[in-house]
């Protein structure tokens, strides 16, 4: 059933999914009620540019805002800011608030993101890099750093590498302590990510990787962290990258989160009349259930729902995408890299500084991975498109293009 | 119809060319090139649909 003017649509979560969504539904012409909730009390911005260009010093906060005064006309929504939601009650469906109000809809969607897991030991010092606020924190922290002070990162995934890369930038002392043999390689396999991490140190960052940090102690407005090998060191600031979770605690009672996301279809319809976006959907690629944190992902999930509820529309499944700017690179992801995946190089080479990297899994091409790329990887964008054999592949050799 | 890229927001992270290759190229040099800035008729919808992906809100569409 197609919505209409008589429907109210509660969205929860005020990042780029729920926002993007609105969009969508006003610009396909969607008359009925719309509610945006959002705990946090900014209107929605973009995450990426927090560790990168803000991260740096080169934008204002304010930049990073998704919310134009042209888009905040086009999209006509009650804006429910600074609350947040605590209970989805599907057969309602309702959403109730914090403050207790409950939000009586027609249909529901759930849009929360992951938040950033926590290191075990918490000090005035340790912070996490997920929010405007964790961002505007961590540049107040920085106004303070004296010439000599060092900036432990703790993790060397994507964004521990951005903020690394960011932070030396800006002629700070940054040292990252990597528990992982191989940073990333859970994520891109062991070759690809090897290449990637060995241009920390021409980027001027400091990578201890295959670290187990112990504890980490404060005194005097310096935090000390201490490894299993007996070594210390003595950050003024310490900032965790050690992955996320799904922010769903508050449905856990609706029967349709569990710890890997929430199941939906290739609609991003959890079930009839509740969708999930984005950080939280685990949707169909390729027929397995894929949950990934990509900012792509969110906006072509928030345009799928929209299509489909506003028009019956199904719009060609999505390709997930992810970029990453580390080590002064350009790391660009197609597909899905399975970490035992079997590469192979198609353009360039592992020790060089760019380099095409085909992903084959049961013979099919299930991911693309570029280094300083951009226009080889995006030219093989169609053969994930479509399921595409390796024979296929390098007869075609998009790449080369 | 004509596109404009405000190349003082882009970064160079080519969704836009994932979506319509005839009209976004992202060079290795890094840099990202229009190839035409009066796409024809049929790749309009295209254009629209990368000026809504962009994350830096870096491309418009002038009539
Ligand atoms: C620092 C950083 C850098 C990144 N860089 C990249 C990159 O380079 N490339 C890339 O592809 N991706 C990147 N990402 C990932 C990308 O930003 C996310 O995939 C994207 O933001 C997901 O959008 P979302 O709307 O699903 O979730 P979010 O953007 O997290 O939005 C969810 C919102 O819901 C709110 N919320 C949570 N619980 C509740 C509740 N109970 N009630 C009300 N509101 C609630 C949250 O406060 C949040 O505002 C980055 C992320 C971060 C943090
Ligand atoms: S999508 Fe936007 S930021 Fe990315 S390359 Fe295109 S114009 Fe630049």
């Amino acid at each position: 059933m197609s919505l209409s003017a008589d429907d109210h649509v509660v969205v929860v979560g005020a990042g780029l999914a729920g926002w993007t969504f609105c969009e969508e539904l006003r610009r396909r012409e969607y008359r009925g009620a719309l509610t945006l909730v959002g705990e946090e009390e900014h209107e929605p911005y973009d995450r990426p540019p927090l560790s990168k260009q803000v991260a740096e010093g080169k934008w204002e906060l304010e930049r990073t805002s998704l919310v134009t005064p042209e888009r905040r006309a086009a999209t006509e929504v009650t804006w429910r800011l600074a609350e947040r939601a605590v209970e989805l009650n599907v057969s309602g469906p309702f959403v109730e608030l914090n403050s207790g109000e409950r939000l009586h809809a027609t249909r529901v969607v759930v849009a929360t993101g992951v938040r950033a897991r926590q290191l075990p030991w918490r000090t005035p010092e340790t912070m996490t890099l997920r929010r405007r606020d964790d961002a505007e924190r961590l540049s107040r922290a920085l106004h303070s750093l004296r010439p000599s002070d060092e900036v432990v990162i703790v993790g060397a995934g994507f964004i521990g590498a951005e903020l690394a890369t960011a932070l030396v930038r800006r002629g700070l002392h940054v040292r990252v302590l990597e528990a992982a043999p191989i940073p990333l390689a859970a994520q891109l396999g062991p070759d690809i990510a090897r290449a990637i991490a060995a241009k920390a140190s021409t980027a001027g960052v400091n990578l201890r990787t295959g670290v187990e940090i112990v504890g980490i102690s404060s005194e005097g407005g310096y935090s000390d962290v201490l490894l299993s090998d007996g070594s210390e060191y003595h950050a003024r600031l310490v900032v965790a990258g050690v992955g996320a979770e799904p922010a769903l605690e508050w449905i856990a009672g609706s029967g349709l989160a569990t710890a890997q996301g929430i199941l939906v279809n290739e609609h991003f319809e959890a079930r009839a009349r509740i969708g999930a976006l984005g950080d939280v959907a685990r949707f169909p690629w390729r027929g397995e259930p894929t949950r990934l944190e990509h900012w792509q992902i969110a906006h072509d999930s928030a345009r799928t729902l929209a299509a489909w509820w506003v028009n019956g529309e199904a719009l060609a499944p999505l390709v997930p995408y992810f970029w990453s700017d580390q080590y002064g690179q350009k790391v660009q992801v197609l597909g899905r890299p399975h970490p035992e995946a079997r590469v192979h190089v198609v353009r360039g080479g592992l020790d060089e500084d760019r380099f095409v990297g085909l992903y084959e899994r049961g013979g099919l091409v299930s991911a693309v991975v570029g280094l300083n790329q951009p226009r080889a990887l995006m030219l093989s964008r169609p053969l994930l498109v479509e399921e595409t054999s390796m024979e296929e592949a390098f007869r075609l050799a998009p790449w080369e293009g | 119809m004509r596109v404009r890229v405000n190349y003082d927001l882009c970064s160079s992270n080519a969704v836009c060319m994932g979506i319509a290759p005839d009209v976004f190229e992202v060079r290795d040099d890094g840099f990202l090139y229009l190839l035409t800035d009066e796409p024809g008729e049929d790749r309009v919808a295209a254009v629209r649909e990368a000026v809504g992906a962009c994350p830096n809100g870096a491309i418009s569409l002038e009539a």
